[in-house]
Formats: C-alpha cells, structure tokens, sequence
C-alpha cells in the first residue's frame, strides 16, 4: 500500500490550501542559512499556482505509487533522503535563487528510480519502455539546461523561473536510489 | 544608287554600329554604383571624445539583469566621414531584427527581461546620458547597443549587351549585385559605463537581376543581408556571453562583480508536456501488452 506517497501528496494540498503556506514552508535562502532546516523537506511541498500543483502531483502519485508498490524498501527512504539533498544542491549550486518550492525534483527522482527499478527486474519484453521513460527525462533536463524549454506550466507568479537543476539532482537520486541493493 | 554602293554603305553602317555597341559595352562594364549606410556606437557613446575616457570601477551586475536592446541612430558627431541621419533600416525592420535576437536570450535564469528600445528613444551623439535617461524610463540595467555597415555594389555584365533591345531590360539579368552586411552589438553596463562584451555579425548576399528590377532587388538584398547578418551576430553573441560568463567566474575582482536581487524566486514544474508524453507511452505498452 503506498501510504507514503499518499501522505506525501496529501500534505502538498495541505500547504497549498492553508494561508501562509509559502511563507512557512518554502525553501528560503536566508531563513534556511539562519537554522530553519524543516525548509529542505517542506520546500518541495510548496507550489505557485494549482497548474503547478497539479501537475507534480500527478506525475509523483503515478510513479511514486508504482515505485512504492514494487520497492518499498527504497521508495520511502527516497522520500526522506532525496528532498534535502535537492535542496542542498539549490542552495550550494544556484546562489541567486532566494527562494524554491515545487515537488518536480522529487516527481523526477520518483520517475528514474521507478525506470531503473524495473530495468533491473523486468522481463526483455519491457525495457524498451523504461529506457523511453529515462529518455524522456533526459530529453526534458537537456531542453530546459539548454534554455530551450521555458517553465512547461506557466506558474501564477510571473517572477517564478523553472529551476532546470532541481530535476538534474532528482534525476541523479533517483537513479542512484534505483540502483541500490535491494532489500 | 547601283548596287555595290548600296552594300558599300550598309557595311559601313553596320562597322560603325558594332564599333558603337564594342565601345559603350566597355563604358557599361566599367559602370559600377555602390551605396551604403551605416552607424556607430562610438560616434553615439562618443561623439565629441577623440580618445574615450576608459571607466575607472568595476561594473556591479545584479541578477537577475534586466537587459535593452537598441540599435544605434546614424550620424552625430562632428567627423564628416560619418554617414548622415535619414537612411537604412526602417523602424519596422530593426524592431523585427532585435526581436529576433531578444528571442534567443529570453528564458535564461540570470535575464529578468529584454526590452526593445525604439531608436527614437535615442538621439545621434546622444551618449551615456541619453542612454540614462532611456535607462530610467525603461527601466534596465544593461544595454546591448547594435551597429551596422552595409554596402551594396551593383555592375553591369556582357549579359548588358541585351539592354540595347528593350525586351532584354525586362527579361536579362544584366546586372550583378553584391551586399556586404556588418553588424556588432556591444554590451554596456550603463552605471559604471564599462564595455562588458561585443560580438560582430557578417554577411554578404550575391545576385543577379535585370535593369528594371535593380532597385527592388538590391532592395531585397539589404533586408537579406541584414537577416542573414543577425544570425551570425546571434551565434557570435551566445559565445562571447559564454566567454564573458566564465571570465567573471575566473576573475570577478577585475571584470564584474555579481550580486544577487532579493525576490528571484525559482519552481520545480513538471508540465502537462511531460505528463502526457509518459501517459503515451505508457498507453502505447498496455496496447502492446493487450496485443
């Protein structure tokens, strides 16, 4: 039963509803620095307008749930371990960002470790679907990096940019969680 | 009249005429009209400097930048070498030429936004002071000012010859054209006046036409030339960003300084795009699995 991944995206409507979501649980540069920490795992939680919500949530019940179904014992380390390392890669990597929310880097991350998973376990009748799946994700990182793809949903606040380099740590965690031994 | 005088005199007549058209031939061949236009940042940035005061701090860059882009107006300056005000691009066609290179650099984290000033906005010789005072009303930090030089040369070919008949004005392409385009864009930064990178664009579009349609087609040419132009400026301007980019992550003590604006705000998105594309295909496994 994939209950974490339901809570997961139960607590992304949570924050997206509740007044003053953003300011108390995005990933702040300065408040983060300052020792508010919680923000490496809740900044992910928060979305800039519901197209972005429900997008994300989309993508990371679909594979996040799969994920949780077929491997447990590396999909919910994942939910832990993986968003605070994306988020410390925004920090150390990408100075100017004074402030990130968005469960994309997650949803990709969810999305690799899913492909590889199964690239490890399926029959040869199946891989050629999740080497499409990986190379859909590469294909997005390598149009967004290469500045060609603007944010695919635009988001209500135009001051928001799409942070091509939250899905490049996703990725790079979900693979290597894919690749993990299994339990 | 008998009739060897009869052929006598129209065997002179033809000597002279083929002598006539031999003659003027090779006054058409050497007839050639060049034209030109053309505009400077120096003449604008500059005009009463002979030798530019070189800025004397390091430029602050605060990203996200907010960018202009303008072409320079022609004339202004006292040197009389200077092409005078009235000719070129039209208002139209360098509005569509700058959105063009606006295009391909919108989207970058580190560009909040690229506004197209109008080359009304600025006045020949108007230098850094005009350029701040456009600056506060658009409000931008940093100006890519654009420059060109086109010449355009036409000369008649031996193909002229058919000129001579009135159809062959019409119908011969009796005239070769030839236009050379140079464009550059330099970067400023406006508060410290500092040059931070230029790049340089160039073209040169060949053609025949006859002598009717000479006007329309170096007409033609031009606007070729400049499109063609600007694809290379475009090319040349992502390399010496890319260069300028590294330089100040090398040396930020001498070529720029970079700080950051409160409020830049970043979101991880997947998009509709990504979703349906793995919808698809995982639409296209369940068809197969089902097969």
């Amino acid at each position: 039963m994939p209950w974490v991944t339901g809570f997961v995206a139960a607590l992304a409507l949570v924050v997206y509803i509740a007044p003053g979501g953003e300011g108390l649980w995005a990933l702040e540069r300065g408040r983060t620095l300052n020792g508010e920490a919680w923000r490496l795992w809740t900044g992910h939680l928060v979305h800039f307008g519901a197209a972005h919500l429900a997008w994300d949530l989309l993508v990371v019940v679909v594979a996040g749930g799969w994920a949780e179904r077929v491997a447990a014992g590396r999909t919910r380390p994942f939910y832990l371990i993986a968003p605070p390392i994306i988020a410390a890669v925004l920090l150390v990597a990408a100075p100017e960002l004074t402030a990130y929310g968005g469960l994309s880097g997650v949803g990709v991350g969810l999305v690799a470790l899913l492909a590889v998973e199964r690239l490890r376990g399926d029959g040869r009748s199946e891989r050629w679907f999740w080497w499409m799946v990986l190379a859909v994700v590469g294909a997005k990182l390598a149009l967004e990096s290469g500045g060609r793809l603007g944010p695919l949903t635009p988001f209500a606040d135009p001051a928001v940019r799409s942070v091509p380099l939250a899905h490049a740590a996703g990725l790079v965690c979900g693979v290597g969680f894919g690749l993990a031994r299994k339990r | 009249m008998s009739s060897r005088k009869y052929y006598r005199a129209h065997w002179m007549l033809a000597l002279v005429l083929a002598v006539a058209a031999l003659g003027l031939n090779g006054c058409f061949s050497d007839h050639m009209r060049r034209s030109g236009r053309s505009s400077s940042v120096v003449a604008f940035l500059y005009p009463d400097i002979k030798e530019p005061i070189a800025p004397s701090s390091i430029p602050v860059l605060r990203l996200p930048l907010r960018v202009g882009i303008a072409f320079v107006p022609m004339g202004g300056g006292k040197n009389p070498n200077y092409y005078p005000a009235g000719s070129g691009l039209s208002e139209m066609q360098k509005n569509q030429l700058l959105q063009r290179v606006a295009a391909e650099f919108k989207g970058r984290d580190y560009i909040e936004s690229i506004e197209i000033v109008p080359t009304t906005y600025l006045r020949p010789g108007g230098g850094f002071d005009n350029l701040e005072q456009v600056r506060r009303m658009l409000n931008f930090d940093v100006v890519a000012l654009v420059a060109f030089d086109q010449v355009q040369f036409t000369n008649e070919n031996v193909l002229s010859l058919a000129y001579w008949t009135i159809v062959g004005a019409y119908v011969v392409h009796g005239n070769k054209n030839d236009t050379q385009t140079l464009m550059e864009a330099a970067v400023y930064d406006i508060a410290s006046r500092n040059l931070l990178f230029r790049a340089p664009g160039a073209s040169q579009v060949k053609a025949g036409s006859t002598l009717v349609d000479t006007d329309r087609r170096l007409r033609e040419d031009s606007g070729k030339g400049f499109e063609q132009a600007t694809d290379d400026l475009i090319k040349n301007l992502k390399t010496q960003l890319e260069d300028f980019r590294v330089r100040v992550r090398q040396a930020p003590e001498t070529v720029a300084r970079i700080e950051h604006k409160p409020g830049y705000k970043g979101g991880g998105a997947l998009g509709w795009e990504f979703a349906a594309t793995l919808a698809m295909l995982a639409g296209v496994r369940w068809w197969l699995r089902r097969r």
